[in-house]
């Protein structure tokens, strides 16, 4: 009998096969459907080639469709299956196959009476069941029959390893020595080197446990969090600009940075970690969520619809591929136009996918927590002092009898109702000194005579006219004011500050007895006139001097007018409003609480499914809901934004999903061995390597779900096993087998990371800074304009000495001299970065002022640790430098050096030596 | 010395890498090297020596073009006022463009038909028409292949730059530079194989992406440099004198190399060896080519280098010269920016506001640099094997956007050209409509553009591809045509 696998291609298979199991099938697809299809389709819809990306040897791609997005078939239903309409059609142009004669009658009823009958495909081969999407199950460890080898086995890492050397006719490496092992651990766990006392008690722990203490204390170090938190972020493309071309700074992003580290320290059991990136905003971890919009996105907009729609679709996407590829090894996104071409998704799941994160928006939101507490706990004193500074106010305003302020956004001036052609605003000054800004100006009809009506309007005949309007790179034209609708875009801007003016003429005589000015919070006009033609000149019908100051009125107390009020109460009132306004602010703070830049949640909009991935062409509505691999959310389409990511979260964390495991796990093994057991971490289905071992993938999988899903338990299983403790030394006959070394002969030897070769050079010379979590440093000098260069700091200061983790990631920059060293820009994810060697690079570390200080550093260093001998200098340097002794040839070599150039230059050498910058 | 393919086996080796996977790990990559020569597949993923990552590569035919300089105008360039020659717009003057009145783009609302603001006239022999406003280049028309009929995916400046330099709207894909020299490596290895120049103003939009590597390794990636901003890092450090320096270089050598003989064989480690080499002698190769004390006084004004009065224009000049030096030195590719940032048209040609004012300002520093490169370049017979690009993210509108005094961006139909090796000229290829409001004949997407300009360098723009997060990526993305009809 047919297994029905959980992570079978679909819901719809298994119901099928269920149904037909029950009633035998009439018609058998090996001896009958396959024939028709090899004689007839396969040619242009088989493995070799898939005409509009369908083929149909498969039946999770039948099920799909291909480009159309349209299935194939749909099994039980013939009557409805595009498949069978286009052999039937009568069309030329469309009928399949296009060359030849149509399908006999026999060859039909075959086909009708198959997928009738649910369109059974038997899976020839359990090749055809691609197995990452197979269910986890116990693995047996190999058992190793070598004595010699056998001894060595310290877990079952070690069994499927030496199995598969055995297989390819290798052996392991010898361990290395115990020098070269813990700067490698430290190395990989903590991005650190390891300190001379740290070495020198390993050496003398003699103990049995001695390497278990010092992973143990490795792992428990809060250098971990930093150093694996980078491999995170390096994934999830975060940096904390917009990218693009305005590239802007996002000075809150950070939070998300510390989130990750906080949570690695603290070994959070990995499928919370998941469920809290995608939702944590429900469970008290607001910073988690940062995940959701830490990639790049398009922040000029336009009141272009295509454009604006097309902007949405893209980070909808962004957060879609992102979430994909990270979680479940899953390149969701070549869904976006067309079904899948290698797996199954159908172009249907991602919009369904789309639709769980429909109601994520780019923005800052509150962090919960403690902080957020002691701010609502300061609120209402401050509170009260606004309320007092308020009566205050009030109190001023009656006694000089005063209206209220205008509104930075909308004030009314309601005046005795007057019949004219024209109104005039005149502007004497703003809020804060700037040529004036207006979004509308309207001007309406008595209620008495029906419902009152805005006549200001260009719809209604209107006509603006201004003094002046500043020259953009759009409209800043007084027309813009008539236009009938807050299109923050378009707006009257006067060409300079000062006095400016805009009229508007009226198609005829009208009578109004309102104006409204909306104004756009800044700029605003606070002292004006509104006016009427009068005998040639221009009558006053109402101004603002008669009311109140406005807290954000900037303009110095001599320059105020207000009608009735002398210089020393204008003056009082002036400072009044200042303290008002600052006070008002800290209210605002307060009530808003400290905020991140960690994503918005708002009520979903509709998702519509996109003909080929067009914005402008929707097709039908789509629910949200999972890949189809992982079954049914069972979400309705009302269901609000919170239900969806947490129905959603819950089920890419689930421990029967068996791609969020065995893709951790693999990623881990990765930053571990330089390479993962697949080699395309974040492709785990077909068009993905396979694994080198996946005995062992699947083994570490259901461990690390047995062990709570906690990654320092897999990383003690890795760093306990025999094989990350070989030697990294070269052998020829094993080098010409298997040169990269993926079998695992050896410990592949790497270049470091940027980050570690930076941290390091900065340990070593004793400055580095450990202060954790905050706002980051930065490499820039400039302070992020968003329309300018960054440029690149040469000289940094303790604070820019701290952990590379904390400086603020720049989208599109390479860091200075260590960006070179394939640093991700943050643009696209890089779940695995590039190793290249340039003479970029090397300029950068051999000339480099950072690189020739911290050198400086180094030498002063030792000589106040060792005094004044040259030779001790040299010895004390390579041993801090490399956690080793300088061997005799080695110190003629350094030694002749220094005493000719000073041991700067030994210390510049060995930062730049390939035995620092590599792993060994 | 162990040669390792930097790119992973992708999709159109899945079925080989199954079969390696499953059956024969043990014949390892040497094996898997030979399987791929023997069906011709290897140029998909080049074979680079980690020692020398910059070696000269041939690629998948014969190639036309040996060098590519790119001028890249930053801003949109308005082909209207330029090099799309329309008189139905110039009589139609003021008047509504026909079935789109009041038209919505960018910026907004668009007013109505506005004729070039330059005069239009015959140039060179073969009577190109070209306007006053670039009338150094107009003279060149001769040599020149225009493309009226270019269209890209995006009308903001950001994406449009990253369509033109890399193919995709979205930041991080790798350039079109930074393919071709991993394609191809260099002929010259003691200067990068792909150097970007920035205009003396400053960097374009989208910046640095315009020369990244992408997820191609970091030797791709563009090096910027120009006549104003020197390489980083060449020189050596303040207070460290020329022996010092050597010392430290030799003792660091002789350091490594009782390294490596721990590690025999390893390729990454000699790389870092070597790399330190290319590195000395690019600090004295790189001064090298940057002088322009050997140029004589003839050729410093033939680009207008000599300029007392304009002195960006001076300085664009002398990027000029700086690139024909380049790629007269065997560098592989080179991007020259003319205009800078986002500046409301003050600083590049994004000519929304005041287009006549801002336009006769870019256009003296662009003109005579530009004609005056293609000059010297063909008398030092250097076009031959060189192609000249001219491009930009977009063009603009044939009509004034309303309240302003400028145009707004026109992604559906704009002109570049080329020019120099393996191009027909003169030639005019596609055509916009009557009003150069979008193309109509022969319209070429980016896509096509980028394929054609690989076609010249030797290179198969569906087999040039590099795996990357699930995907094997092209520059190309899924389309492109070669422009076979402007191939000489």
């Amino acid at each position: 009998m047919i297994r029905i696998p959980l992570a079978s291609s679909c819901l719809v298979l298994s119901l099928a096969l269920l149904s037909v199991a029950a009633d035998r099938p009439a018609v058998d697809f090996v001896d009958q459907v396959r024939p028709i299809l090899q004689a007839r389709c396969l040619k242009c819809h088989g493995p070799d080639k898939q005409e509009g990306g369908l083929r149909l040897d498969r039946r999770d791609s039948l099920v799909a469709g291909g480009d159309s997005g349209e299935p194939a078939i749909r099994p039980g239903k013939s009557s409805d299956s595009p498949l069978v309409h286009r052999v039937l059609g009568t069309d030329p142009a469309t009928r399949m196959p296009p060359k030849g004669p149509g399908l006999t009658r026999s060859q039909l009823a075959v086909l009708k009476t198959w997928i009738d009958r649910g369109a059974v495909m038997p899976e020839s081969s359990p090749r055809e069941r691609h197995w990452a999407f197979q269910r986890l199950a116990p693995v047996a460890p190999p058992r190793i029959r070598d004595p010699g080898q056998a001894a060595r086995v310290k877990n079952a890492v070690d069994a499927f390893v030496f199995d598969r050397l055995r297989e390819a006719r290798l052996a392991p490496s010898r361990s290395a020595d115990r020098r070269v092992l813990i700067r490698r651990a430290a190395l990989v766990v903590t991005g650190l080197p390891p300190g001379p006392g740290e070495i020198e008690a390993f050496l003398k722990d003699r103990q049995p446990g001695a390497w278990r203490r010092v992973i143990d204390r490795l792992l428990e170090s809060p250098r971990y969090g930093e150093r694996w938190a980078g491999h995170w972020l390096d994934l999830v493309r975060f940096a904390e600009t917009t990218g693009y071309e305005s590239n802007a700074r996002i000075s809150n992003a950070w939070h998300y940075r510390d989130y990750v580290i906080r949570a690695l320290n603290e070994d959070r059991r990995y499928d919370r970690f998941v469920f809290e990136q995608l939702a944590g905003d429900t469970v008290g971890e607001d910073a988690a969520t940062g995940f959701l919009v830490a990639g790049p996105r398009d922040t000029v907009k336009s009141p272009d619809l295509k454009l604006t729609r097309q902007q949405r679709q893209d980070e909808l996407d962004e957060i879609i591929t992102a979430t994909g590829s990270a979680f479940l090894g899953l390149t969701i996104g070549c869904a976006r136009c067309h079904s899948h071409k290698f797996d199954p998704i159908p172009q249907r799941d991602y919009y369904s996918v789309q639709a769980i994160f429909a109601g994520v928006r780019y923005g800052d939101r509150r962090i919960r927590g403690e902080e957020n507490d002691r701010w609502q706990a300061r609120l209402p004193e401050s509170r009260a002092r606004l309320d007092r500074l308020k009566r205050q106010r009030d109190l001023l305003q009656q006694q000089h009898r005063l209206r209220p302020a205008i509104d930075l956004q909308e004030t009314s001036e309601k005046f005795p109702a007057v019949t004219t052609r024209m109104i005039r605003l005149e502007i004497h000054a703003t809020n804060d000194g700037a040529a004036a800004r207006l979004d509308d100006l309207e001007a309406w009809t008595p209620r008495d005579a029906g419902p009152a009506r805005n006549v200001a309007l260009a719809a209604a005949g209107a006509v603006a006219d201004q003094s002046s309007y500043s020259l953009d790179n759009q409209s800043r034209l007084a027309e813009n004011l008539i236009d009938g609708a807050r299109k923050l875009n378009f707006f009257w801007r006067a060409r300079l500050a000062g006095p400016s003016w805009v009229t508007i003429r009226f198609a005829g005589s009208r009578t109004i007895d309102r104006v409204v000015i909306k104004a756009m919070g800044g700029s605003v006009p606070v002292d004006y006139d509104i006016q009427v033609p009068d005998a040639g000149g221009w009558r006053t019908i109402a101004h603002s001097r008669d009311r109140m100051l406005h807290p954000a009125d900037n303009r110095k107390a001599e320059s105020i007018r207000l009608a009735g009020v002398a210089a020393a109460p204008t003056a009082a009132i002036r400072e009044l409003m200042g303290r008002l306004a600052a006070v008002r602010q800290e209210v605002d703070r307060l009530s808003a609480g400290p905020q991140g830049f960690l994503g918005r949640f708002e009520t979903p909009e509709t998702t519509y499914r996109l003909k080929r991935g067009d914005p402008l062409q929707r097709l039908e509505p789509v629910l949200p809901g999972a890949p189809g691999l992982l079954g049914s959310l069972k979400l309705a389409a009302a269901a609000d934004d919170r239900t969806r990511r947490v129905a959603f979260a819950r089920r890419i964390a689930a421990a029967n999903n068996p791609l969020a495991a065995r893709v951790i796990v693999n990623r881990v093994w990765q930053h571990h061995f330089g390479t993962g057991l697949v080699d395309t971490p974040s492709d785990l289905g077909r068009n993905g390597s396979r694994p080198t071992h996946p005995g062992l993938l699947d083994w570490l999988a259901v461990d690390f779900i047995q062990n709570g899903w906690s990654l320092k338990h897999l990383h003690r299983r890795i760093l306990l096993s025999a094989t990350f403790q070989q030697s990294s030394r070269p052998r020829a006959p094993a080098l010409a087998v298997d040169n990269q070394s993926r079998l695992l002969w050896r410990f592949p030897p790497r270049r470091l990371e940027a980050e570690v070769l930076r941290d390091s050079i900065l340990a070593v010379s004793g400055k580095l800074n450990l202060r954790m979590y905050g706002p980051g440093f930065d490499f820039y000098d400039n302070p992020g304009n968003t329309f300018g260069d960054y440029v690149a700091k040469e000289e940094f200061t303790e604070a820019g000495w701290r952990r590379m983790i904390y400086g603020t990631r720049i989208r599109l920059q390479r860091p200075g001299v260590f960006g070179a060293f394939d640093c991700p820009d943050g643009g696209r994810m890089a779940p695995k970065r590039s190793r290249s060697t340039t003479p970029v690079q090397s300029l950068g570390l051999f000339n480099s002022r950072f690189v020739n200080r911290q050198a400086e550093f180094l030498a002063e260093r030792v000589r106040g640790a060792v005094g004044e001998q040259i030779e001790r200098q040299v010895e004390v340097m390579v041993e801090w430098a490399l956690g080793r002794s300088a061997d005799k040839d080695e110190r003629s070599i350094l030694s002749g050096l220094a005493s000719r150039h000073g041991t700067a230059q030994v210390a510049r050498v060995l930062l730049n030596s390939n035995e620092f910058v590599f792993l060994e | 010395m162990t040669t390792t393919s930097i790119s992973p086996p992708g999709l159109g080796l899945l079925d080989r890498r199954r079969f390696l996977g499953d059956t024969t790990i043990g014949l390892g990559s040497i094996a898997l090297a030979s399987l791929l020569q023997a069906d011709g597949r290897l140029m998909a993923s080049p074979v680079i020596d980690p020692a020398r990552p910059s070696a000269p590569r041939s690629g998948h035919h014969r190639a036309r073009a040996r060098n590519v300089i790119v001028v890249f105008c930053a801003g949109a360039f308005s082909q209207v006022d330029s090099f799309d020659y329309k008189p139905e717009l110039i009589r139609r003057d003021g008047q509504p463009l026909p079935g789109n009145e009041r038209l919505v783009t960018f910026q907004g609302e668009n007013g109505n038909l506005k004729r070039p603001l330059w005069e239009f006239r015959p140039r060179g022999r073969c009577g190109k028409m070209v306007s006053d406003l670039v009338p150094f280049i107009g003279g060149q028309s001769d040599r020149i292949c225009f493309l009226h009929s270019v269209t890209t995916k995006t009308n903001t400046h950001g994406p449009g730059e990253n369509v033109m330099s890399t193919g995709f709207v979205p930041d991080g894909f790798p350039s079109i530079g930074a393919w071709s020299s991993f394609a191809l490596g260099s002929e010259n290895q003691d200067l990068p194989a792909f150097v970007a120049i920035e205009d003396p103003r400053g960097n374009p939009q989208a910046g640095p992406n315009n020369w990244t590597c992408g997820f191609l390794p970091a030797q791709f990636q563009g090096t910027p440099f120009s006549m104003t901003k020197p390489v980083r890092y060449l020189q050596r450090p303040r207070g460290v004198s020329p022996e010092k320096d050597l010392a430290a270089r030799e003792a660091l050598r002789r350091f490594n190399q009782r390294h490596a003989e721990r590690f025999p064989g390893d390729s990454e480690l000699l790389a870092r060896v070597a790399s330190y080499e290319l590195a000395a002698r690019m600090q004295l190769s790189v001064p090298g080519v940057a002088n322009l004390a050997s140029e004589t006084r003839e050729t410093l004004a033939l680009y207008g280098a000599d300029d007392p009065e304009n002195k960006i224009k001076a300085g664009f000049a002398r990027n000029c010269i700086l690139a024909r030096r380049l790629v007269e030195r065997g560098v592989r590719f080179v991007q020259l920016f003319n205009g800078s940032y986002a500046s409301g048209g003050r600083l590049n040609w994004d000519g929304h506001n005041k287009l006549k004012q801002q336009y006769d300002h870019h256009a003296k520093i662009l003109d005579q640099p530009v004609a005056g490169l293609l000059v010297d370049l063909a008398r030092r017979g250097l076009l031959e094997d060189t192609l000249v690009v001219f491009c930009t993210e977009f063009g603009r509108l044939p009509m004034f956007q309303r309240g302003t005094f400028g145009r707004d961006h026109n992604p559906r139909g704009f002109t570049c050209w080329l020019a120099g090796a393996g191009v027909k000229a003169p030639l005019s290829f596609g055509a916009t409509d009557d009003f150069s409001f979008q193309a109509v004949e022969n319209p070429a997407s980016v896509h096509d553009f980028h394929a054609t300009i690989l076609h010249l360098l030797g290179l198969d723009h569906k087999a040039l591809t590099f795996y990357h997060n699930g995907l094997q990526r092209r520059l190309t993305d899924v389309h492109g045509e070669v422009l076979k009809g402007i191939i000489a």
